[in-house]
C-alpha cells in the first residue's frame, strides 16, 4: 500500500495486552501535535474493538486499520 | 564474607524484594552474598487498604519490620538508593556509600506523583497510603453528616492515570462505597459514578462482564473511556481527555503512579520510569544481569502483590540456578507466565476471586461473589506475612 502521508510516531505494543496498546496510543496523542498521525501495533483482539471506539469517542480520526500477519496497525490523526 | 561469593543485590524491601531475598538466602547460601536495601523499615501489606477506609481499624497490623521477615543470612540495609550505575554495576546510597553487584534485582515499586494531574492534590481523596486513608475517612464522615439534609450529591470514583497498582482496587472502592452509603442510609440521595479510562470497567473481557452486571444491579453509573485530564477544584468538575465532564461532591481517585526517581537517566526505563524487562524472564535485554519485578517493572500484567510474588519466585529460581552454575545468565528460563490472582471485594461482606495469566482468563467459579472469598480476603494478611513472604508458598 502506498501512503501519501507520514506517520509521526509508531508504537509497537505487540508484547502488550488490552488495554496496553490503547494506552500507548492515548499517551502519544496526549503529548502529540494536532494534525500529526500516530500509529500503534497490537496483537490483542480487544484492541480491534476498543481502539476505533476510543478514536470515535475522543473525536480523532482513524486514518487506516491495516491487517498484517498476526497483528494490526492502527493509524490515528490527532484532530484537536 | 567470602570474596568469591556472587554478589546479589536486591533493591526494595516490599513484597517482591523480600521473597527473592528469602529464597536466595535459603537456597544459595554457599554461592551468593545477598544484600537487600530498602528505605522503609517495614514491609507493608496493602491489599486491605480499601477496606480500612470503611472499618476504620488501625493500620498497625498492616506492616512488619523487614529485618524480621527476611532470612538472617541476608544483609539488610535500611538506606535510600539515590542512583544506579548500570555500566559499573553499583548503586549509590543517600548515606554516601556505594554498593557493587554482580546481579541486581529491582523491586522498588512505584511512587505517587500527585502533581501529574492538575487539581489532584487540591481535590481528590484516595486510599493508596496511610495519609490518604486518614484524610478520606474525615471527608467521608463529613459527607455522611451533610447527607442528612436529604440533598442529592455525587460520589465519583476514578483513576488519575494508567498504569496503577491493583487494577481492582478502585472497583472495590466503588462497591464498598455503595454498601457503606446504604448502611448510612444516604444511598438514595447519592449518585455513584465510576470513571474508567478503558472501554469497560475492567480490562479482562470475561471478568468485565460480571463486574458490569454488578454495577448495573447496584446502580453504579459507569463512564468508559474517561481519561482524567484536569480536576477543576473551583467548579468541582473532572474533565477528561475525551472531552467529557462530571460533577463531584466527593472525589475518590487513584493517584498517578510513576517509577522511582533514582532510575531516571538510566538506559533501562521507559518514559514513565518503569524498568524494561522481557515479559517471561523478567530480565533487562541490554543488561542481562539486571532483573525487575513487581510494580517497578514494565510488564503487561497487573501491578499487584500476587504478580510480584510469582515474579519474585521466578527470578529467584533463575538466579539460584545461575549462581550455582547450572546455566549462564544469558540462558535464564522463561519462568514467569503472567500469573496474577486477586480477591475483589464486591461489597463490605462479599468478594470474587480472579486467577489469570498471559494466556488464560480467570476461572468461572471465581465470578460468583460470596462470603467465603470475603473471609479469604479478610484473613489473607496472615498468609502474606507468615507464608507468601517466605517464598515457600
Ligand atoms: C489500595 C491498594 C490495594 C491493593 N490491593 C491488592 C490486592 O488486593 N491484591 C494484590 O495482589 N495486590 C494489591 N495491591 C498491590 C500490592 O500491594 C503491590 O502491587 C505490591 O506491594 C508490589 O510489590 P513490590 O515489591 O513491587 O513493591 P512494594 O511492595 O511497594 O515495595 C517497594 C519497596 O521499595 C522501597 N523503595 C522504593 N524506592 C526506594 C529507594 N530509592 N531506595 C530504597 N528502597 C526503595 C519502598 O519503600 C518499598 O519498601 C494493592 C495496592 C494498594 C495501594
Amino acid at each position: 500500500m502506498i501512503q501519501d502521508y507520514t506517520v509521526e510516531k509508531v508504537m509497537d505494543a505487540r508484547n502488550s495486552f488490552c488495554p496496553g496498546p490503547l494506552m500507548e496510543l492515548i499517551k502519544s496523542i496526549k503529548k502529540g501535535e494536532v494534525d500529526k498521525i500516530y500509529e500503534v501495533w497490537s496483537k490483542d483482539g480487544g484492541s480491534i474493538r476498543d481502539i476505533p471506539k476510543w478514536v470515535d469517542k475522543a473525536k480523532h480520526e482513524m486514518v487506516a486499520v491495516i491487517e498484517e500477519n498476526g497483528y494490526t496497525r492502527f493509524q490515528v490523526r490527532k484532530t484537536r | 564474607m567470602s570474596k568469591n561469593k556472587t554478589k546479589v543485590l536486591i533493591l526494595g524491601g516490599g513484597t517482591g524484594g523480600v521473597i527473592v531475598a528469602n529464597l536466595l538466602g535459603r537456597k544459595a547460601k554457599k554461592q551468593a552474598e545477598v544484600t537487600l536495601i530498602s528505605n522503609q523499615e517495614n514491609v507493608f501489606y496493602e491489599a486491605d487498604l480499601p477496606y480500612r477506609v470503611f472499618d476504620k481499624k488501625s493500620l498497625d497490623s498492616q506492616f512488619k519490620p523487614v529485618r524480621k521477615v527476611v532470612n538472617k543470612r541476608v544483609t539488610v540495609l535500611n538506606e535510600e538508593v539515590i542512583s544506579l550505575d548500570v555500566e559499573n554495576q553499583s548503586v549509590s546510597l543517600k548515606s554516601g556509600a556505594s554498593i557493587p553487584y554482580d546481579y541486581l534485582v529491582i523491586a522498588t515499586g512505584a511512587h505517587y506523583d500527585y502533581d501529574a494531574v492538575p487539581g489532584f492534590k487540591e481535590s481528590a481523596y484516595h486510599f493508596y497510603n496511610e495519609e490518604g486513608i486518614i484524610e478520606l475517612r474525615k471527608a467521608l464522615n463529613d459527607f455522611v453528616e451533610n447527607g442528612k439534609d436529604g440533598k442529592v450529591r455525587n460520589v465519583v470514583v476514578g483513576i488519575a492515570d494508567l498504569p496503577f497498582k491493583c487494577p481492582v482496587a478502585p472497583l472495590e472502592g466503588a462497591f464498598m462505597m455503595e454498601h457503606f452509603l446504604r448502611r448510612k442510609k444516604i444511598r438514595k440521595t447519592t449518585n455513584l459514578h465510576y470513571l474508567s479510562p478503558i472501554g469497560g470497567a475492567f480490562s479482562i473481557e470475561q471478568a468485565n462482564v460480571h463486574i458490569e452486571k454488578k454495577f448495573k444491579k447496584k446502580n453504579i453509573n459507569l463512564h468508559t473511556f474517561f481519561n482524567t485530564e484536569t480536576i477543576h477544584t473551583d467548579r468541582k468538575i473532572i474533565e477528561s481527555l475525551e472531552g467529557d465532564e462530571i460533577e463531584y461532591d466527593l472525589l475518590l481517585m487513584v493517584p498517578p503512579h510513576r517509577g522511582q526517581d533514582y532510575l531516571n537517566g538510566t538506559p533501562i526505563i521507559d518514559e514513565s520510569g518503569w524498568v524494561n524487562v522481557n515479559i517471561k524472564t523478567l530480565q533487562n535485554e541490554d543488561y542481562p544481569n539486571i532483573f525487575a519485578i513487581g510494580d517497578a517493572a514494565n510488564l503487561p500484567v497487573s501491578k499487584a502483590g500476587s504478580s510480584a510474588h510469582y515474579q519474585a519466585i521466578a527470578t529467584a529460581h533463575n538466579l539460584i540456578d545461575v549462581v550455582k552454575g547450572k546455566f549462564d545468565i544469558s540462558q535464564v528460563k522463561e519462568r514467569y507466565d503472567g500469573h496474577a490472582t486477586c480477591l475483589v471485594m464486591t461489597s463490605l461482606t462479599s468478594a470474587m476471586f480472579f486467577d489469570f495469566n498471559y494466556n488464560r482468563a480467570p476461572f468461572g467459579l471465581g465470578y460468583i461473589s460470596n462470603r467465603l472469598f470475603y473471609y479469604f480476603k479478610k484473613y489473607q494478611r496472615f498468609l502474606y506475612f507468615y507464608g507468601f513472604l517466605s517464598g515457600r508458598m
